[in-house]
């Protein structure tokens, strides 16, 4: 068996690494990041301009520079042939697209950069500064050409100028169209940000949260604790529960009991969660209707200190309702799953043959049905336990519960990258785990089950 | 078995009704409570990025000017008066000097020494700064005033009004706990304003930059220590950050007590509540004491619910927050100021009010807001809903109609007038208010396309002129009125704050007077022409300014209810006798 799990374990490992290398590369595309927002795009919509815009896109590069966010992405890049290597080091963004444009229409970088080093050396001036506008956008040599007549109109004798429109003549007339239909190759060594990062996470490290600079495992492990602390919980009394609803409906005598619990079962699930838990709230902490629980949080800050067992009392109220919230959510699918795989059973031969042989009817449920019910069980609750550590957004939201569902959305709001691609990794790992242990428990509940070598 | 199962779940129902009795745990006393609507995440004066945060920072670290929510105006708080101001050829010197009894938290007196320590961190390379560097770019130098421990001159660059309060909008950091091994003390200001690539491998710097940028720096009660008469006593991650206040603290014992120097409640308790439903619930069941940001819809019920009114008081102070359109006058199609006229004409602002703030918010005629009555031209109407109008403008501009829409020909060039309006997603009140602009619009025989988009992209759009319209927000304050940098031609480049590509040869030359002009009505006089300049040219079409919706509860006076954030000086709250 241990020679299974192994063999398992070996083959789960390309996959994790894929995903998580996934998701790293793919947050970076999101539109905008941390330090954009932060330092280029804060306070840009206000009355005064509080510092100037080279002073913001120097703090901006430092920034990069401080924390390796300067360098590629990833070991290599593949990009069109007129293109050089170094074009991502090019500020802003803004100048490195238009000079992205101009390398893929006319397909030849030296003469791309002398033309834009020309235009750089032209002075803005009211005068020339419409054309000049119109040149930092025109790719095409038709719309170069027209702003450049602007140009020479608004200042004829510069000596910039005339350079300038040579460069340009030069640019149109020796540029080689279509190249950029041809893919570079370009390798960046290990000097690159994935390298950095899965190197540190070898070593135990997986970085540090943009937003506040705390390791990210800390972060984590916090945000984890208070989620298992609801999920738990609630996905413990939902699978209590349901597994004593449907030995419940099982029996003849309570079947009136199913005809009115089911119908309820069904209505609950199709309520959808954010509703079940403003509901809860607006039902059970609310003064205009029953004020019974405090309507957020986890408990708050109380001087002095507190034993571990007063502080979990002091919580106990919080809790109530986000574990309502969930176990009323999970209950009425794993009560249905359960239900289906108990009656499965108590068709089959063998039920037949128990009760033949004069056992009661709660030791043929206990003994017999029980038994053989489990593996379809064990399906449902490991599909269950990624969430043990995905969160639940909504209800962690709605309650002001820092479990990791809220953390993962702060995260993605933030553009916090480390926290993004940590909280995957550890879903990805547990879901997978999650597999595993159901394998186990697959060959604990049946023996029958012979495993692939 | 089932009869015993049975009993456990009774025991769990008999024990969930027990719980029920003891739900409402016991408050600490004299602690006032505030929502958040997310955690701060990070509380260090020179790093942190969050308007809330900035709350927190307020009550635990004091800058040398503050504003006092009074009356809006600027006040020195760990200065003793307003600066000096000596304006030379090509730098300005601002001359502070700090209050005698002003101190740290370990006793110690804040001097110009610790101004001096403060930019140097703001400054210096290799530490995370970056958000702040920039505001302090314009410092080149501060001269110690060899005789008086508490006196300094700050020598910056060039003069722009605002100057006044960026010299002294910045905390004012504890040298002593901040660098107790002195590193910093070798350096100089200056050194850190010119180049500064020669200083990243500095090896002092570095043992600086290593401790000053570990996470306990953003966190950590025991360095958080300011001269402010506040204290972070506990911070749960995303539950609620506590500040208790200082024993002995400076600001009380002053010889002359200022009324907004101040720290009266013993206790400040911030709520991290991330749901509006949930907060309203919070705010009914008494767990908190102010919520601001109520929606619209939300605050009117809470004005008819008996129960809110007799504990909360509601507030609805003129916020500094401009709501605006702009049109990008670089587009062929909006080259020309009747054709903008006509798309302002269709902007119903009255229905925007009513339907996306619920009327909490008043029309404007241009970026200066109503209650600034001395800069606020009251000769102009702000520009009504006219479709007929619109037409009328849209006709004498070329456009001709047609069943397929607006037409016009300009260079040979057949142009179709359409609208691709963008806004932030998740902003009510935009989607709202262009889902009324899009009918009025299509009306008048102009297609709209309304696109919701993520506020980044937003902002790329806006920066890369590649937009046809957007509704935005601009904050604003009663004090500067440089709109240079959002009107001027000069920052009208990509990337620049002039996103809409507004400029006159005139408001040009009104901005760079105004920046210069002494008197108050000189300076009214220019605002008030380029406001007429503005509505004139309808590039940037200011639609309303908003009301802030805030609930105190009434228990507490001394409240300080204003427009600028936060909206209340929480520090000088009181209990009612």
């Amino acid at each position: 068996m241990l020679g299974f799990f192994i063999k398992r374990l070996l083959y789960a490992l390309p996959s994790l690494w894929l995903i998580v290398t996934l998701i790293f590369i793919l947050s970076r595309l999101l539109p905008g990041s941390f330090a954009s927002e932060n330092i280029l795009h804060s306070q840009s919509e206000s009355y005064y301009s509080k510092s100037d815009k080279s002073a913001k896109q120097q703090a901006y590069q430092n920034y990069l520079l401080r924390t390796g966010q300067h360098l590629p992405l990833f070991y290599f890049s593949v990009t069109a042939n007129p293109e050089p290597d170094t074009l991502y080091k090019v500020y802003p963004e803004s100048e490195r697209l238009h000079l992205q444009k101009l390398a893929w229409q006319y397909g030849n970088w030296p003469l791309v950069t002398a033309y834009y080093k020309n235009l750089q050396r032209i002075n803005p001036t009211s005068e020339t500064k419409p054309a000049l506008e119109m040149l930092r956008k025109a790719v095409d040599g038709k719309a170069i050409l027209s702003a450049l007549a602007d140009l020479k109109k608004a200042a004829p004798y510069s000596s910039t100028v005339q350079e300038l429109e040579k460069s340009a003549d030069n640019l149109i007339r020796n540029g080689t169209g279509y190249t950029y239909l041809l893919p570079k190759l370009h390798w960046h060594g290990t000097q690159n940000q994935y390298h950095t990062w899965l190197a540190g996470l070898f070593t135990g490290d997986a970085g540090n949260s943009f937003r506040d600079s705390r390791p990210v495992q800390d972060i984590i492990l916090e945000a984890l604790l208070n989620t298992w602390i609801i999920v738990l919980i609630s996905l413990l009394l939902s699978c209590l529960l349901a597994m004593e609803l449907a030995i419940l409906f099982l029996q003849r005598p309570f079947i009136k009991l199913k005809q009115l619990i089911m119908p309820v079962l069904f209505l609950l699930d199709s309520v959808p969660l954010f509703v079940l838990c403003l509901l809860l709230l607006v039902f059970f902490a609310n003064p205009d209707f029953l004020q019974l629980f405090p309507a957020y949080g986890m408990g708050f800050f109380q001087t002095g200190n507190l034993s571990w067992t007063e502080q979990f009392i002091n919580r106990l109220p919080f809790l109530i309702l986000p574990i309502l919230s969930l176990t009323l959510a999970y209950l009425p699918y794993i009560t249905n799953q359960f239900y289906r795989a108990m009656l499965d059973a108590d068709t089959s031969d063998y039920v037949r043959t128990a009760r033949a042989k004069g056992l009661s009817h709660k030791k043929v449920i206990r003994l017999h049905i029980f038994r053989n019910a489990w593996l379809p069980m064990i399906t449902v609750i490991s599909d269950f336990i990624p969430a043990l550590v995905a969160g639940a957004v909504i209800t962690e939201t709605i309650f002001a519960v820092p479990g990791m569902g809220s953390l993962l959305v702060a995260s993605v709001q933030a553009r916090d990258y480390p926290i993004i691609v940590a909280i995957v990794f550890v879903v990805a790992l547990v879901r997978f785990v999650s597999h595993l242990l159901a394998d186990a428990a697959y060959m604990l509940a049946d023996p029958r089950i012979r495993l692939q070598r | 078995m089932i009869l015993k199962m049975k009993k456990v779940n009774l025991l769990f129902y008999i024990s969930l009704i027990f719980l029920s009795f003891c739900s409402q745990p016991a408050r600490e006393p004299e602690e006032v409570r505030i929502r958040l609507a997310a955690d701060p995440e990070n509380l260090n004066p020179v790093s942190y990025t969050k308007a809330d945060a900035l709350q927190i920072i307020n009550l635990i670290f004091q800058a040398l000017l503050t504003v006092d929510l009074a009356d809006n105006t600027i006040k020195p708080a760990l200065a003793d008066a307003l600066p000096v101001i000596a304006r030379h050829d090509s730098v300005t010197h601002f001359t502070y000097r700090l209050r005698e009894e002003a101190s740290w938290a370990d006793g110690s007196p804040v001097t110009a020494k610790d101004v001096a320590f403060t930019l140097k961190v703001m400054k210096a390379p290799l530490l995370h700064n970056e958000q702040l560097k920039p505001q302090v770019a314009f410092i080149q130098d501060i001269v110690l005033d060899a005789a008086d421990a508490k006196k300094f001159t700050l020598v910056c660059q060039g003069f722009t009004p605002e100057m006044q309060l960026l010299t002294g909008d910045f905390f004012i950091l504890p040298a002593y706990l901040f660098d107790p091994k002195k590193l910093l003390d070798s350096y100089s200001v200056t050194d850190f304003t010119d180049d500064l690539s020669r200083l990243e491998n500095d090896t002092k710097l570095k043992t600086f930059a290593t401790w000053f940028n570990s996470p306990d720096f953003n966190r950590s009660a025991a360095l958080l220590k300011g001269s402010a008469g506040y204290e972070l006593e506990n911070w749960t991650t995303a539950q609620y950050v506590t500040l208790k206040r200082k024993t002995d603290w400076w600001g009380n014992n002053l010889r002359q007590p200022v009324s907004y120097v101040t720290a009266n409640p013993t206790r400040i308790s911030f709520q991290i509540i991330p749901d509006n439903t949930t907060a309203l619930l919070a705010l009914k069941n008494k767990q908190i004491d102010i919520l601001d940001n109520i929606p619209a819809a939300e605050f009117t019920n809470l004005k008819n619910n008996k129960a809110v009114t007799e504990t909360y008081a509601l507030y609805t102070p003129d916020a500094f927050d401009l709501v605006y359109a702009g049109l990008n006058t670089r587009q062929p199609k909006f080259g020309d100021k009747q054709t903008r006229q006509a798309i302002a004409h269709l902007l119903d602002i009255n229905s925007f009010i009513k339907i996306s703030q619920q009327s909490y918010a008043s029309p404007t005629v241009g970026p200066v807001p109503p209650s600034v009555k001395t800069y606020y031209n009251n000769g102009l109407t702000p520009v009504s809903f006219a479709p007929a109008k619109a037409t009328q403008l849209l006709t004498s501009a070329g456009w001709r109609i047609t069943p397929e829409g607006w037409f016009r020909t300009v260079n040979g060039e057949k142009q179709h007038l359409t609208i691709n309006l963008i806004f932030r997603a998740g902003n009510t009140a935009f989607e709202n208010s262009a889902l009324i602009f899009q009918q009025a619009a299509a009306k008048a025989g102009i297609p709209v396309n309304v696109q919701a988009i993520e506020g980044s992209v937003v902002s790329q759009q806006v920066q890369a002129h590649t937009f046809d319209m957007f509704f935005r927000t601009l904050t604003g304050n009663p004090f500067f009125f440089n709109f240079k940098p959002l009107f001027h031609t000069s920052y009208s480049e990509q990337g620049g704050s002039n996103a809409t590509g507004f400029g006159t040869t005139e408001s040009d030359r009104l901005l760079d007077e105004f920046i210069v002009a002494e008197s108050e009505e000189k300076k009214a006089a220019l605002l008030k022409r380029l406001q007429a300049i503005l509505q004139e040219e309808a590039a940037f079409i200011s639609l309303y300014y908003q009301k802030d919706r805030i609930a105190i509860r009434n228990k507490y006076e001394n409240l300080k209810i204003s427009g600028l954030s936060p909206n209340y000086d929480v520090s000088a709250f009181k209990i009612k006798n």
